[in-house]
């Protein structure tokens, strides 16, 4: 995806951002699952919605979940910014309870998913989640990134794209057996 | 990173919009009016609304934070992207928050209240069913804060001249342990190389200085930042200390700093090419029409020799006769002036200084290299008119003013005469003619795609692309001052084209090697992405160009890795056999475009 603006956002060759975007998101959705949770504050929109709190929670780490993996397809290279991640983060959680929660739900339901603390705590919590996600992103990115020696070179994939047989000129062969060997 | 935001002045700015907002809201509902009162109604969430001396504090203190959090938002995405006046893009960008207020956050923070809400009507699901009262106040307030926000979140980077503190090597980040170092290179090796940004010129009539190492986040990183350079193979770093945060006055020298990065760099095996002076000056120098500036440079460069005897490698000064032109000609820089004698004037104390550096250096240590780096010009007329002709003809003689002056090489009489014309008095190019060069120079030619340039019908150069390309530009250089060549600055602003850019600059190199130029280096410049550089750093915006092997994350861009996989393939078939002095011209090289004119007619 190359719809940021921002010039040079594309990925590093050693980064997967959608993935670590997903992951970090699962991990940042568990304390935000739990505050809910812990609050009661999942027993009106489960109600609402019609699903068990359980498997609401569950739902919603799945959602997040997929946020994150869409953060990370959006923002790229820039989602691995380590001083200003907790607020992209931050604002990320808040999109992503103004466009489910509030606009998505309340525009299927007809009726607001929370009332009272409880919409407090359901805004705290998505907060929470951005804020959580946006600074383990670079910690899972650094787990997930792949390895300075075995990552391709641009030039050498280009040459192989271009290459029908798919096999790179004698010189970059030759780099190739090296790293075999 | 997408762009250096400054934490503070975002947040100072955020909280003085909101503090502005709230003024002007709680004049208009004492005067009676109707104002939508957006921090009794955050205040409301805490405290009853009987309260007022506890929700008024606690709904401005939440407001106030969410006007610096919205402040830091568009420092990180909006500021600099609209050519308005900051005030303008603060009001702008302010459209935002209040269209979310309005549909998203007023109709939630009223749910918040129920089911009391004896205070807050609701206003429905999107907030547009209780009148027009509540959306006009939301959107008056968030005009007032956009506009003084916008007004206050004014140049991110850099600091007025006078408040630089040297950094303290100890604040960096302690992420690196160290591994082996392996052996430095041999100096029969070609000279694989990078560079860490240190450009340090002041702005604004010499009030704002824009440090790159500070905005590039070295001096917090510097530790990363040599490891990055292990991590790729490169053994040689180009790297300009701070000089107008080490020279604090005359014979007063700050190291601290220095000391610990020399350390590391002999600690890692990097071999450092020193760059004595970047584009800018200390304050007590103040810039380049200083005559005392030549004698301040040689005495520093003598101290640094002295104090780090192990380093080899030295530039006098970088690029002389783009800091002259873009110091005194173009008025962008230091003293911004824009008329020839001053250009003449800073050109001559600059190569003056690179003269008193290199002499300065070799009294300490007479083995040193020098690597005289200069931007390689080219200017095409754009058609067959003479005045165009002649416009480019001055200009193509003019860029080798400052190296003419360093290596002793009579310039063009014409050039002559506009030296002396400018201020140049007879006996100071007697001395520069005079001078005996030292053997063990490197020419350095930097190439960028905007260095050839065309003359256009108006007499002004605009920028060509690349049209000859470095082979050709660079032969014009060393068949000038026959010299070892090293190319010593290059790199792309598309990180996408950046990679072939790279082997396009490598194949040059290669082939002007067989034509028997000797080329001994190969610089891509910098290793990581630059702020402010697709405006010649003329102005605090603080925009990432994303020009590095690593941005400013520290994470490896496409042409770090193939920088890598370049070194790895020729870094032990590519081999010197150093030729120091002055040389014969045996290298087969292309007739100049002159030559060419000459013998087709």
């Amino acid at each position: 995806m190359s719809g940021w603006p921002f010039q040079g956002s594309d990925p590093g060759p050693l980064q997967r951002p959608r993935l670590a975007g997903a992951i970090a998101a699962g991990i940042a959705a568990i304390p935000a699952a739990a505050l809910v949770w812990l609050t009661g504050s999942a027993q009106m929109p489960a109600r609402v919605i019609g699903v068990s709190q359980p498997l609401l929670v569950l739902l919603s780490i799945a959602g997040l979940a997929i946020s994150g993996g869409i953060y990370g397809a959006i923002f790229l290279r820039a989602a691995n910014d380590r001083r200003g991640g907790w607020l992209f983060g931050l604002g990320w959680g808040f999109l992503t309870w103004t466009l489910g929660p509030i606009t998505l739900f309340q525009w299927l339901l007809g009726r607001p998913v929370a009332i009272g603390r409880h919409a407090a705590y359901l805004l705290a919590a998505h907060l929470l989640w951005g804020l959580l996600f946006g600074v383990v992103f670079p910690l899972v990115q650094n787990m997930v990134k792949r390895t300075i020696e075995n990552a391709p070179s641009p030039r050498e994939q280009s040459l192989r794209r271009r290459n029908p047989d798919d096999r790179p000129p004698q010189r970059y062969r030759r780099m190739s057996t090296a790293r075999e060997n | 990173m997408i762009r250096v935001v400054s934490y503070w002045k975002a947040i100072l700015a955020g909280v003085a919009g909101a503090l502005a907002w709230e003024a002007a809201a709680r004049l208009l509902i004492w005067a009676g009016l109707p104002m939508f009162d957006m921090v009794r109604l955050l205040g409301n969430l805490f405290f009853d609304d009987r309260q007022s001396w506890l929700w008024w504090p606690a709904g401005l203190v939440l407001h106030l934070g969410v006007g610096a959090l919205w402040a830091i938002f568009y420092a990180y995405f909006c500021w600099s992207v609209l050519r308005f006046r900051p005030p303008i893009q603060g009001l702008i960008f302010s459209a935002v928050p209040a269209v979310l207020a309005i549909l998203i956050v007023r109709p939630q923070l009223e749910l918040m209240h129920m089911p009391t809400m004896a205070h807050f009507p609701y206003s429905g699901l999107f907030g547009v069913s209780d009148g027009w009262i509540g959306p006009v106040g939301i959107v008056l307030g968030h005009a007032i804060y956009g506009l003084v926000m916008g007004a206050l979140y004014v140049r991110p980077v850099g600091r007025r001249v006078g408040t630089e503190r040297a950094p303290d090597p100890d604040r960096a980040v302690p992420d690196l342990i160290f591994k082996p170092a392996p052996d430095p290179p041999s100096l029969d090796n070609f000279m694989f190389a990078t560079g860490i940004e240190c450009s340090y010129p002041t702005i604004e009539k010499g009030r704002w200085r824009l440090d790159e190492m500070a905005t590039c986040g070295h001096y917090r990183h510097w530790r990363r930042d040599l490891e990055l350079v292990r991590e790729l193979g490169i053994s040689y770093l180009r790297y300009g200390p701070p000089l107008h945060l080490i020279l604090r006055g005359p014979g007063r020298y700050d190291w601290s700093f220095m000391d610990q990065v020399a350390a590391a760099m002999q600690q890692l095996g990097i071999r450092p090419i020193i760059d004595f002076c970047h584009f800018g000056l200390p304050d007590w120098l103040e810039n380049f029409q200083n005559p005392h500036v030549p004698e301040a440079l040689g005495a520093y460069a003598g101290a640094f020799a002295k104090r780090y005897p192990w380093i080899g490698h030295y530039t006098p000064i970088n690029e002389m006769y783009v800091c002259a032109r873009l110091s005194a000609l173009e008025g962008l820089w230091n003293e911004q002036c824009t008329d020839e004698r001053s250009f003449v004037t800073a050109a001559r104390h600059l190569a003056k200084a690179a003269v008193l550096v290199t002499q300065a250096v070799r009294r300490e240590r007479p083995d040193a290299i020098f690597v005289n780096n200069e931007s390689s010009e080219f200017y095409q007329p754009c058609c067959p008119d003479p005045e165009i002709e002649r416009i480019a003809d001055f200009e193509n003689e003019r860029r080798f003013i400052p190296l003419d002056l360093l290596y002793a090489q009579a310039p063009r009489d014409d050039v002559r005469d506009y030296l002396f014309d400018h201020g140049m008095p007879k006996d100071e190019y007697a001395w520069f003619m005079s001078q005996k060069v030292p053997e063990r120079t490197i020419l350095g030619v930097d190439y960028y795609d905007w260095n050839e340039k065309v003359i256009d019908r108006d007499g002004h150069a605009e920028s060509l692309g690349e049209l000859f390309g470095w082979y050709v530009i660079t032969s014009q250089y060393y068949r000038r001052y026959k010299r070892m060549v090293m190319h010593t600055e290059t790199n792309s602003r598309d990180p996408a084209e950046a990679p072939m850019w790279l082997w396009r600059q490598w194949h040059n190199v290669e082939l002007i090697r067989k034509a028997g130029v000797p080329v001994v280096g190969f610089t891509w410049y910098s290793l990581t992405d630059q702020v402010d550089w697709n405006i010649a750093i003329s102005h605090p915006v603080g925009n990432v160009t994303p020009v590095g092997l690593f941005d400013l994350n520290r994470d490896v861009r496409g042409v770090g890795l193939a920088y890598k996989q370049l070194i790895e393939m020729f870094r032990d078939s590519t081999l010197v056999c150093p030729r120091w002095g002055e040389l014969d011209e045996t290298a087969a090289l292309p007739p100049e475009p002159k030559q060419e004119r000459e013998a087709a007619q």
